[in-house]
């Protein structure tokens, strides 16, 4: 009902609204990211407990970001926000060489979920500005992404704390929703 | 916050109207599905849904929040689409939709899984830190409070700080609620405890409403510290302004309710002055708290009450029915107090007669207290006009009233009478009926002349009496006086119509009543043997006991102190006391009561089993035992041990052999009985050792052989505690007094539980000239003490010199045993008794007051000239008592002495009294002691106190060294 809805809705109104959710593992810069998003500064950040929801405008269209908490007791809530989800920014801490794997068995877990079938998929290869950080490519060799068959994605080197990277990946949001919609 | 959704559900009654042009008055939510709303709250997961149209949200949330407030709970299933569909309203900015989210939270954060509300716990801190709005903030606190507990609390401390000292009253408010709300667990009340400076600022906020919080949380942090609330009290009275209505209020109930608890915890002349000042503030509730608090004030002087009086006297002819109900509820209960304060709002009270129900019950309430006898039967009159209409609760408020009515004026029977009498009839509860009883038998009590009508309504009352109790009781009353009304006969009818009607317990009170009329009025005798013969076959055994016992005593009429009685023939009545007739004395006793409480007569008469006296039973026999606790005396007959049973017999023989011929025929029979009591004695010690019997105490006593000559048993005290509670080893004594011998019974716990005690014995060693008068004769070591299994050990004094002189005296007091270690969980004995270990105690002392138990006289006066006057002894002392009614109670505690003639209840503001008591000493004599207390204007409390006693001169004076003050 809800994108059947909202597609009507949009038509005669004109204005689309994006609704994103940015993942991740905890201590991967995901609130750093909205923050950054919202205020262009950096803003220092708690563990969420919990999420944050905040409106954005960025090219004429409205997104509206979930940020979900990443901590292992918060993760097993993440699958009750997936429905009616138009992208999915997944966020990796590029230092973190040791949780890789659990970066990509997290990323798997949810890319095999129902409600978010239709969503598309930008990775981001946060915490660049920090020494010994991957490189994108190898972000995404270390996460399987060559594997998705199923839908749109992309890899995205960011760093929240300088605000590197960040519009880009969403340009490429901008862009896929664009071309759905026609 | 209710009221926001009750703003929002209005506005949904509105458009409802407005659409279909309902009817008035439907309510929105009638036949409201469960399902169909749980299926609604889908919408909440649509983004658009939540964006475009928050009205319609809150319409669905509103709707949810009506089906719990039905009782409707969200299950486990329900969680996920519900719960987490609310969470997602946080993405709307709409205020109301907000409010409505943070209702909901607070409803199911208590009950929901605490793993799955810490979703919003994020959205909550954000909502307080980094949003303006202040309702959105003083929300987010309410919710969060309900949601944190200790561990999370710490982390979010400095938002509660923040919030209570915020400029923003609704902010600040809901940091303090939230403060009295985490009061309820005492791991986050440690943390709120940090805030007292915070909220002391909130105490002096310009806003009435959170000057008022602040105080309650104040308050409630200090609650248990009365020198912190007086400290609080004195500084929020000093600056007080009334602009808070609220907080004054509080102010007023906390220095109240502090004044009752210490009087001296606060100036009083600072409280009453600012409760007198508030009497004249402008606000109505903080002026009737404050009525109300100098009213409820201990020991008030009547000049500082009339402020209050007026207060209340004006409150009720107010416009409000609640300010009209507290005046006149306060003002019924300070007229019984104060009637001439209180009299001078009779005429507005008598206009509140047709108030409502309540209110006049009150109203009434208050004129039964304060109206003079002119009025009595006006009143009465107007009470049974609508006495039917009330609840059972004012029924017998009402009749509480009209006893108290009735003890004052006494003159006026004749209307109280057939007033109580009509509201008999009436429907009503036993505490109803029960009051109206005691009006009835208090004026036959004080007033003669109105037996007759009293007694012959009674007897139509039991006619139709529902409640037993109130049966038997009326029937006992019947017993005592019906015999010698003007008509007995007229009352037996109605007596023996219960033997054929009522209940067994019912029908048992009547045999007794039908054998006191036999008993004590010898023409109707015949008559009564020949209805008691009619129900001899009656089905209950206790009736049919009762019948037979009653036909043997009253056919048995000629037969007198020859008859063979035993204490068996002792039947007790539960209901009303006193009991039927044993022996051939049965016709006083039929008409007497029984000599002690029942329960220390059964434990009494049990010691007399094991220790009979010769001679035929009476009760001066019987030893007179206080303040024994527990189920009584257990004299086990079972684990008995044969061999024990037949050394210990062994031993009394012996023992009564040493006695010698001298007095042969009482020692065999001592013999004889000391060997029956050494058995059961020694099986009920062996129960003791074995911790199965708490109370062997009485029972082991018997146990110590060198007791089997000693005589009978005269006295048992209440135990003395000799340690402080917490003692490794506690000790308490209790005193067995005997003809020739004291018997020190202790009774020591082992509270160590990695040892126990082997061979436990207590030495004493008199004092001063107790060594001359006492001697120790034997002692009775306890064999072993486990730990926390109370065990008893004995030490007999005989007196030296002259048996019947009655001596007091002190023991320097030592516990000794061999301590043993154990393992403390399995109990496993983990050594020997190598060495033996003292541990020193109170000292144990015997007073004069041991050898005289109480016993009433009537007629003390006449008893006093009836004693020889060289017999008096005189003491004067002053004592160190705060008043006399405390001294008097002390005192009669003291001296072990029963007051006559209603002395000894001594009202708490009498400046001067006389107490009068009497008792029996150790040998038979009688003592008698008038006390003479009186509070002197500058040497403070002294008194005078003089006995005599009708045996040798000695004893007086001994019985008064029992007060040493």
């Amino acid at each position: 009902m809800g994108m059947l809805f909202s597609s009507l809705f949009d038509t005669v109104f004109g204005k689309k609204e994006v609704r994103v959710l940015i993942l991740g593992l905890d201590n991967a810069g995901k609130t750093t990211i909205l923050f950054r998003l919202q205020l262009d500064e950096p803003v220092s950040t708690a563990p969420t407990i919990g999420f944050n929801v905040e409106t954005l405008q960025y090219k004429n269209i409205k997104f509206q970001v979930w940020d979900l908490g990443g901590q292992s007791s918060i993760r097993p809530f993440w699958r009750c926000y997936y429905p009616n989800t138009d992208a999915v920014v997944f966020v990796v801490d590029s230092t973190d060489v040791d949780r890789i794997g659990t970066a990509r068995s997290a990323l798997h877990g949810l890319l095999a979920e129902e409600d978010l079938k239709g969503a598309h998929l930008a990775v981001f290869a946060n915490k660049q500005d920090m020494a010994g950080a991957l490189k994108a490519s190898e972000i995404s060799e270390a996460l399987g992404l060559s594997t998705i068959k199923d839908r749109h994605w992309a890899i995205q080197a960011t760093s929240a704390k300088d605000g590197v990277g960040l519009w880009d990946g969403f340009d490429w949001i901008v862009a896929r929703i664009k071309g759905t919609t026609g | 916050m209710s009221a926001a959704a009750g703003g929002i559900s209005g506005a949904i009654i509105h458009e409802i109207r407005g659409h279909d042009g309902e009817i008035e008055d439907v309510n929105p939510f009638q036949g409201l599905d469960t399902a169909t709303v749980l299926q609604k709250c889908r919408a909440f997961h649509d983004p658009v849904m939540v964006n475009k149209h928050p009205r319609k949200c809150c319409e669905i949330l509103t709707q949810l929040l009506y089906l719990m407030a039905q009782g409707f709970k969200l299950s486990s299933s329900d969680t996920a689409g519900v719960f987490f569909g609310v969470t997602k309203l946080f993405s709307s900015d709409n205020l109301n939709l907000r409010r409505l989210v943070y209702l909901f939270l607070k409803e199911v954060a208590e009950t929901s899984n605490p793993a799955d509300i810490i979703i919003v716990v994020q959205s909550l801190i954000k909502d307080f830190n980094e949003t303006s709005h202040e309702i959105l903030q003083a929300n987010a606190l309410r919710v969060l409070t309900r949601i944190v507990d200790a561990s999370t609390l710490s982390g979010l401390e400095r938002y509660y700080r923040e919030a209570i000292v915020d400029s923003s009253p609704i902010v600040a408010t809901a940091g303090l609620s939230s403060g009295l709300f985490l009061l309820r667990d005492p791991g986050t009340t440690d943390i709120v405890r940090r805030w007292v400076g915070e909220i002391q600022t909130g105490v002096t906020s310009a806003d009435a409403l959170v000057r008022f919080h602040a105080l309650c949380l104040l308050h409630s942090l200090k609650a248990r510290d009365n020198l912190g609330v007086s400290r609080l009290l004195t500084a929020q009275i000093s600056k007080t302004d009334f602009s808070s209505a609220l907080a004054v209020t509080v102010l007023v109930r906390y220095t109240s309710g502090l004044l009752r608890r210490d009087i001296g915890a606060i100036d009083p002349r600072v409280a009453y002055d600012f409760l007198d000042s508030c009497t004249r503030c402008a606000s109505d509730i903080v002026k009737i708290e404050a009525a109300r608090a100098i009213c409820n004030l201990p020991s008030v002087a009547a000049s500082d009450i009339r402020p209050a009086i007026a207060v209340l006297h004006r409150g009720l002819t107010a416009k409000s029915a609640t300010r009209r109900f507290a005046s006149v509820r306060t003002l019924a209960q300070v007229a019984q107090l104060y009637p001439t304060e209180v009299e001078v709002a009779n005429t507005e009270l008598e206009g509140m007669l047709g108030d409502s129900r309540i209110i006049a019950t009150y109203a009434i309430v208050t004129l039964l207290k304060t109206g003079s006898a002119s009025s009595v039967s006006k009143l009465l009159k107007h009470i049974h006009t609508f006495l039917a209409d009330l609840s059972d609760e004012f029924k017998v408020v009402i009749a509480r009233a009209v006893h108290d009515l009735a003890l004052r004026f006494t003159s006026s029977y004749d209307a109280i009478l057939p007033f109580v009498s009509s509201a008999l009839r009436e429907e009503g509860s036993f505490e109803f009926k029960r009051a109206l009883v005691d009006v009835k038998v208090d004026l036959m009590e004080r007033v003669p002349e109105c037996a007759p009508s009293v007694l012959s309504h009674l007897c139509e009352f039991i006619e139709d009496c529902e409640f037993t109790p109130l049966c038997t009781r009326v029937l006992h009353l019947l017993g005592d006086v019906g015999p010698t009304s003007e008509h007995p006969e007229a009352l037996i009818r109605f007596v023996y119509n219960r033997l054929l009607l009522e209940a067994a317990p019912v029908r048992a009170a009547a045999i007794s009543t039908l054998a006191k009329f036999g008993a004590a009025v010898p023409a109707l005798r015949s008559s009564v043997l020949t209805l008691l013969h009619r129900v001899r076959h009656d089905d209950d055994d206790e009736v049919r006991d009762r019948c037979a016992l009653a036909i043997t005593l009253l056919s048995d009429t000629d037969t007198d102190g020859e008859s063979p009685a035993t204490p068996a023939d002792l039947n007790v009545d539960n209901e009303d006391g006193p009991a039927a007739p044993a022996s051939a004395a049965a016709r006083t006793l039929a008409v007497g009561s029984l000599p002690m409480p029942i329960s220390s007569l059964q434990k009494a008469l049990r010691l007399y089993q094991l220790h009979p006296t010769a001679g035929a039973f009476s009760f001066d026999d019987l030893p007179a035992v206080e303040g024994a606790t527990g189920a009584g005396v257990t004299y086990a007959d079972t684990a008995r041990s044969v061999a024990e049973v037949a050394k210990a017999e062994a031993q009394a023989r012996e023992e009564a052999k040493q006695a010698g011929a001298a007095a042969s025929r009482r020692s065999h029979r001592a013999a004889g009985a000391g060997a029956a009591a050494a058995g059961a004695g020694g099986s009920a010690g062996a129960a003791g050792a074995a911790g199965s019997d708490a109370d062997a105490g009485l029972g082991g006593l018997m146990a110590v052989p060198e007791l089997a000559a000693a005589g009978k048993l005269f006295r048992t005290t209440a135990p003395a505690r000799l340690t402080e509670e917490e003692c490794e080893y506690t000790v308490t004594c209790r005193r067995h007094v005997f003809e020739s011998h004291v018997v020190m019974d202790f009774e020591v716990t082992n509270t160590i539980n990695v040892q126990q005690l082997e061979r436990v014995t207590v030495q004493l060693e008199p004092q001063g000239d107790a060594a001359d008068a006492w001697e120790v004769e034997a002692e009775v070591a306890a064999p072993v003490a486990r730990f926390g299994e109370p065990v008893h050990t004995y030490v007999s004094l005989r007196r030296a010199g002259d048996p019947s002189a009655i001596k007091a005296a002190t023991f320097l007091t030592t516990l000794r045993f061999f301590p043993v270690p154990v393992d403390a969980s399995t109990g496993e004995v983990q050594g020997e008794a190598s060495y033996d270990e003292e541990f020193e105690v109170d000292a144990a002392t015997i007073s004069p007051a041991d050898f005289v138990v109480p016993r009433a006289v009537s007629g003390f006066r006449t008893a006093w000239e009836a004693a020889p006057e060289a017999s008096t002894a005189q003491v004067q002392l002053s004592l160190p008592f705060a008043t006399v009614a405390e001294a008097a109670s002390r005192l009669i505690g003291k001296l072990g002495l029963a007051p006559c003639d209603n002395s000894g209840a001594v009202k708490s503001t009498a400046e001067r009294a006389q107490v009068l008591l009497s008792g029996v000493a150790l040998g038979g004599s009688q003592v008698l002691v008038r006390l003479q207390i009186l509070q002197h204007p500058t040497r403070g409390l002294v008194m005078r106190a003089m006995a005599r006693s009708d045996a040798d001169d000695a004893l007086a004076g001994l019985i008064l060294g029992a007060i040493d003050v």
